[in-house]
């Protein structure tokens, strides 16, 4: 059920069932009143008969009805509707309205209601003077009169409750509308479209939902956007060595031997190690990214880490390596093969962005809850943006030949095991990368 | 033909420039949009063959300011990336064709020669000169139906002439079609080749205008 019709049944139901019980309040109370009033006016129109025969000069006994005083009196009444009969108290019949039946007076003094000749009436009977006086209203009349009144209080009643109601379903519509605008523009959306919802016209509400779907469409948003370059850079950096391969291998099949078949041999495996390393490098962020567990690992010392890092490095690059041993004891709390890994792919790093004359320095050392690892080249440098780059999946400063992904790997196994990866200029030229473990 | 190979990955260029050569084209190669532009200024190439990712400008980028430029060589894009948005921005940019990496290489000179093909305005791939037929995919020159073998560098000379029958070509414009810009050129190395194709396909092939360059002549006498 929507939320409107939701709404609409609610109020509409509960306005109906006040106003219906306040309309049917007021009806009982007014029957009452009216009854009251009415009864109230057949007891003063006795009381004065009574009062006006009082005043009359005593009628002869036996005297002619038709032109007696009491009768002139009894016929004001009959303009206003009440039946009268008075009589005395012996029973002779002194005047009687026109309207009035004939046994009006057979009566107890007081009200009464009786039917007479099949007509009921409501009746007031009073004695005074030796004179009975009865004043009665014929029922059928009374209850038309309060129909009369009924209806009338009734069709204001009604309408202004049809109004209500009116006014309650355009209030509702108009006030849920903001909500249809946000229905509508889900709505049409392509189910897969990215783009933010309109924030403008929102009512206080509807502002937090709005903007925290477009905050959230927004993060989806980049997370494609990074997906995409991330597989587009892969396609691209599996594809490059690949092509070198595939091409190399066909131009040794058409030189036909000799000396440049060899050659392109000889690029073709160049273009096979290219591709092992960007595959290796790819499965191992991977792991190092996915929720995969490296158990049975086991922890090493920062000594193991270091030697093992520089065993990794290619042999004629590995006399490069000036390693500083400032003391560091302990094992690491990051399983052996990452932190080799990382420490691995700092060397590569500054071995390849140094000049092939120059050494780098691996320097470790322990604090309180850290081993570090820090390495320092006689590169380039890189500027505070490139470093901010350089973490990037596949980024490489210029032309450089490494497969883009190490930093990124080291920055994955830092991150993962709450280490710390810092890159930064040295001040006589050259980076240092600083990789901390926290021990074990 | 005479082609500029603008790629940024040196073991991918080495393999393509040995493939084009050993289907008888000329290749240079640059590494940058920078170098390539200055490449198109310094020589003549007949097709450019552009891998999308260069170090300095996005290859995209590059096309795009070259048909600007008014450059009308055909361009054929490579590229390692196969999202098909690429691929249409890359034909809308003016490229004339596009080929993913990793490609066949009989493709890419197959591809290479209908572009040629389609610059020069003929629409079947065998050239016809009197009663010399050339077909530069298969590399077959026959002259009055009978098989002639020729060199690279004279198939080269022969179809840069063929490409612009009417028109005479500079020594330089020659020179440009025969070698790249490694190759060290002899000073008479135009003439030899000239000397050898005039032995081969009868001394009127060639016409030497005097102080501005060659021509293309009558074949087989």
């Amino acid at each position: 059920m929507t939320l409107r019709s939701r709404l609409l049944l609610m109020i509409g139901l509960s306005l109906t069932v006040l106003w219906s019980a306040a309309s049917v309040w007021m009806l009982i109370d007014l029957r009452h009143e009216f009854r009251g009033a009415l009864d109230e006016r057949l007891a003063a129109s006795a009381r004065m008969v009574a009062n006006l025969m009082e005043q009359l000069p005593q009628a002869p006994q036996g005297s002619q009805q038709t032109s007696s005083p009491s009768r002139r009196v009894v016929d004001l009444l009959t303009q206003d509707g009440v039946a009268c009969e008075v009589r005395l108290l012996r029973g002779d019949v002194l005047a009687r309205t026109h309207n009035s039946p004939s046994d009006l007076g057979f009566t107890a003094t007081g009200y009464s209601t009786r039917t007479i000749q099949g007509v009921r009436w409501r009746s007031y009977t009073l004695d005074q003077g030796g004179i009975r006086i009865t004043t009665a209203d014929r029922v059928d009349r009374r209850t038309a009169l309060l129909k009369d009144i009924v209806v009338a209080t009734a069709v204001p009643f009604l309408i202004a409750m049809i109004g209500s109601l009116l006014v309650l379903t355009l209030g509702i519509r108009h006030g849920l509308a903001p909500l249809g605008l946000v229905r509508r523009a889900l709505a049409d959306r392509d189910p897969g479209a990215l783009q933010r919802l309109p924030e403008t016209k929102l009512p206080g509400e509807l502002h937090p939902l709005v903007s925290t779907i477009n905050s959230l469409l927004d993060r989806i948003q980049q997370a494609m956007e990074r997906e995409r370059r991330f597989t587009g850079d892969a396609a691209h950096e599996l594809r490059t060595p690949l092509t070198a391969v595939k091409t190399h291998i066909q131009v040794a099949c058409l030189a036909n031997g000799g000396e440049e078949t060899a050659s392109a041999l000889l690029h073709a495996e160049r273009g096979v190690l290219r591709l092992q390393s960007t595959i290796e490098q790819l499965l191992m962020l991977t792991r190092v990214d996915g929720a995969q567990p490296f158990d049975g690992e086991e922890a090493m010392g920062a000594a193991d880490i270091a030697a093992m890092a520089m065993e990794g490095v290619p042999g004629g690059q590995r006399e490069r390596i000036r390693l500083r041993d400032l003391g560091a004891s302990g094992k690491s709390s990051v399983p052996g093969v990452l932190a080799v890994t990382a420490v691995r792919n700092i060397l590569d790093n500054a071995l390849r962005y140094s000049p092939p004359d120059k050494q780098v320095t691996l320097t470790i050392a322990a604090s309180d809850e850290m081993i570090s690892f820090a390495v320092d080249d006689c590169g380039p440098g890189m500027s505070e943006s490139e470093c901010m780059h350089s973490l990037e999946r596949f980024w490489r400063k210029g032309r450089g030949h490494g497969s883009g992904l190490g930093l990124s790997i080291v920055a994955a196994i830092t991150d993962r095991y709450g280490g710390n990866f810092e890159l930064r200029p040295l001040p006589e030229g050259g980076m240092r990368a600083r990789i901390a473990f926290p021990l074990a | 033909m005479h082609v500029l190979l603008v790629e940024d990955d040196a073991l991918v260029a080495s393999g393509i420039t040995a493939g084009l050569r050993l289907h008888g084209a000329t290749v240079d190669h640059v590494e940058t949009a920078q170098a390539a532009r200055n490449a198109l200024e310094a020589a003549h190439f007949d097709l450019v063959v552009l891998d999308l990712g260069l170090p300095d400008e996005d290859g995209m980028a590059l096309l795009q300011s070259l048909r600007g430029a008014g450059v009308a060589l055909p361009v054929l894009v490579l590229t390692a990336r196969d999202a098909l948005g690429d691929r249409v921005a890359g034909l809308r940019a003016g490229a004339d064709d596009y080929l993913l990496k990793p490609f066949e290489l009989d493709e890419l000179i197959a591809r290479l020669h209908a572009l040629h093909r389609r610059a020069a305005g003929r629409t079947v791939d065998l050239i016809r000169h009197g009663p010399l037929s050339v077909d530069p995919a298969t590399r077959q020159v026959t002259l009055h139906g009978v098989n002639i073998d020729l060199s690279r560098r004279e198939l080269a000379l022969l179809q840069a002439l063929l490409h612009h029958p009417g028109r005479v070509l500079s020594i330089a414009q020659v020179r440009d079609c025969l070698y790249g810009f490694e190759d060290n050129v002899e000073s008479n190395a135009v003439n030899v080749h000239i000397h050898h194709l005039r032995r081969k396909l009868g001394s009127r092939i060639v016409e030497t205008v005097r102080g501005v360059g060659y021509r293309l002549g009558e074949a087989g006498t």
